[in-house]
């Protein structure tokens, strides 16, 4: 084994805490991207202001979606709603640009969770360290309970086996 | 995935079967293989058709499986084979999302490649008229260039060696059996199935992380472009 950094994944927004085995996705449900956690934002949330959960480049930035790599090379993604892909853009401000620079808590989007949900989407926000092996993070707030952006949400540590 | 070593971000490759997956060419294969059983007077349940012929080359299958035309010229019977099935080309329907999950994973910078148990003419067909994907594709690997069709892997190795990629970093998308177990023993490392003609419980037993219905799913267009 060999030492390695433990990386902390923040909130990127407020809600509560669903286990990401419980979101009503295939892909994030299956951890085909990998692990991690999802956030439900509340009831009746209109102007969602969504923040980056760890430092570093915005390597994607689609409406709903944004990835950001940080400084060891791991990939951290949020997901805006079930599939709002499908919404193009619709009810979703961004803050940045793709290769932008972000801090943890620097706002990246905004957006109508109650829109996504009258478009019939669930609005359950999945934040996942991309391609780690299932079941590779550790709950920093337990499912069920809220969070506040900037709160720990999980960590994670690459597996260091060779 | 291996372990100890920095995770890719994204997919580096879209590896896609074509018949059942992009277009839907089962109905004309079906009836080729009818044409040949009803030329050898050979009945073949569906059952047996599904688990020993579908998706599979003709040339592979009936070098295995014994019949009346084992010991035969089998050149002559594929090539009449694939005649046929041209003659029914018009017939194909497309996989709804097909074209657009190309386009889409082109446009995010994968590198794209369609490996088939059918011929070259037949795929060029389907690419071209049919799907209008084929300056797309920067692989394409037919029946002509491997020495064992699915299930072996050979197919998807050959098309990961064409591309310059890792299979661990590609997604790979099949609709019968033995194509995903082909990926999986290829070393794919996402596996999506369609349910055009097998059911999930035969996809996902078979090596699928995961099944869509068909390509318009927003699960499928996350795998490519996150």
């Amino acid at each position: 084994m060999t030492a390695t950094a433990t990386l902390t994944v923040t909130a990127p927004l407020d809600g509560s805490v669903v286990a990401l085995t419980d979101v009503p996705d295939p892909v994030f449900a299956g951890q085909i991207l990998g692990s991690g956690s999802a956030i439900e934002p509340a009831d009746g949330a209109t102007d969602v202001v969504v923040v980056a959960p760890v430092a570093g480049k915005l390597v994607k930035v689609h409406p709903h979606a944004f990835v950001i790599l940080d400084d060891s090379g791991t990939g951290v993604l949020v997901h805006l709603g079930i599939d709002t892909v499908r919404l193009h853009g619709a009810g979703f401000t961004l803050h940045v640009t793709e290769g932008d620079r972000v801090e943890v808590g620097e706002p990246v989007v905004t957006f109508d969770p109650s829109a996504v949900r009258a478009a019939g989407m669930s609005a359950v926000c999945p934040v996942v360290v991309m391609q780690s092996p299932a079941d590779s993070t550790t709950a920093s707030t337990a499912a069920g309970l809220t969070v506040r952006r900037d709160q720990p949400l999980f960590t994670w540590a690459a597996a260091a086996t060779a | 995935m291996t372990a100890g070593r920095t995770p890719p971000v994204a997919p580096v490759a879209l590896l896609l079967d074509l018949d059942g997956t992009l277009v839907l060419s089962e109905g004309v294969h079906r009836r080729t293989w009818q044409h040949f059983f009803d030329t050898w007077d050979v009945e073949v349940e569906e059952r047996e058709y599904q688990n020993t012929y579908m998706g599979r080359r003709a040339a592979d299958v009936l070098e295995q499986v014994p019949g009346p035309w084992t010991g035969t010229d089998l050149t002559a019977a594929v090539q009449t084979m694939t005649r046929h099935a041209l003659s029914l080309g018009g017939e194909v329907e497309v996989v709804p999302g097909g074209a657009q999950l190309v386009r889409a994973a082109s446009a995010a910078g994968l590198s794209i490649a369609v490996v088939t148990s059918a011929g070259a003419d037949w795929a060029e067909r389907a690419l071209g008229p049919v799907l209008g994907v084929r300056d797309l594709v920067d692989a394409l690997v037919t029946a002509e260039q491997v020495g064992t069709g699915k299930p072996a892997p050979d197919g998807y190795r050959r098309a990961c060696l064409l591309l310059g990629v890792e299979p661990g970093g590609s997604v790979g998308v099949e609709d019968s059996p033995s194509g995903l177990q082909a990926l999986r023993r290829a070393g794919v490392g996402t596996r999506v199935g369609v349910m055009t003609t097998s059911s999930e419980a035969e996809l996902r037993s078979a090596g699928a992380d995961f099944t869509v219905l068909d390509l318009t799913e927003p699960a499928m267009l996350d795998v490519v472009t996150l």
